[in-house]
């Protein structure tokens, strides 16, 4: 199907790529059924893209690749409805808020988005923790990692380089995790 | 909506595990003793309303993705 979407214009999905929010994000309703979009910059952040509304769509990230030690717990009622036995087979992203001002960009660790990405069904969970913060400053840490992460891809150019004419086999830390993410670029 | 009048110290069962105390009444404050298993999310109702909002403030972003990506990767 054809997804009309304001920030990326049309993009082709399958019906095995809709995610399901049954209950949708918290202030959002009416609007149940979205997409990941990556814009194939580099940055990590996907978009969750409402396939019934153009304009809805939030930038999100994972949280660990800002704060490693983050995680999320989900009550038992909170699993049984997103089909998981644990939340390790889950996928856990922060909703990112972008102002005009980027170095002021924020995560809302309090209410992660926790997707459920073999059954494609997904829900905005508030975890009972007070200290997560639901305007969690990141912007320096984002970008600390992805320079580190392009530091490293450089640095194993380098080494593939040297070793001209022999096949070069790709570090495993390198293929990204199977999501189900529509590249604007494929 | 059901509503009960409760005193000082009474309390309201809400199926067989839930119990909510009051503990205290000063002026217009009302202080609320709540027993529940673990697994029950309980929340004062501004941090949905404060989630809501940020949750709008999020959508509302209107920055271009080639401006986010400049300013993280330059």
């Amino acid at each position: 199907m054809i997804v009309k979407t304001g920030r990326f214009g049309q993009v082709t999905i399958g019906d095995e790529e809709i995610i399901r929010i049954p209950q949708g994000v918290l202030g959002f309703p009416e609007y149940k059924k979205f997409c990941l979009v990556d814009p194939g910059d580099d940055t990590l952040i996907l978009w969750l893209q409402s396939i019934e509304n153009p304009d809805v769509a939030f930038a999100v990230l994972e949280p660990k690749i800002f704060k490693p030690e983050y995680s999320a717990k989900l009550s038992a009622a909170e699993l049984r409805e997103l089909k998981l036995d644990n939340v390790n087979q889950s996928t856990v992203f922060s909703i990112l808020t972008i102002p005009e001002d980027i170095t002021q960009m924020s995560a809302n660790l309090k209410a992660p988005l926790v997707i459920n990405l073999k059954e494609q069904i997904a829900k905005q969970v508030v975890l009972q923790e007070n200290e997560f913060t639901i305007k969690y400053m990141m912007f320096k840490e984002l970008k600390m990692h992805l320079m580190t992460m392009s530091a490293q891809r450089k640095a194993q150019e380098k080494a593939v380089q040297e070793q001209a004419g022999k096949i070069a086999a790709v570090s495993i830390k390198n293929i990204p995790p199977s999501l189900m993410v529509k590249s604007l670029q494929a | 909506m059901l509503v009960l009048t409760r005193k000082l110290g009474e309390s309201i069962a809400i199926d067989d595990h839930i119990k909510i105390v009051v503990v205290q009444i000063k002026g217009k404050q009302v202080r609320l003793g709540i027993q529940a298993p673990k697994e029950t999310k309980i929340h004062r109702e501004e941090v949905y309303a404060a989630i809501q909002d940020q949750n709008k403030e999020a959508a509302k972003a209107s920055v271009g993705i080639a401006q986010v990506s400049k300013a993280l990767k330059g």
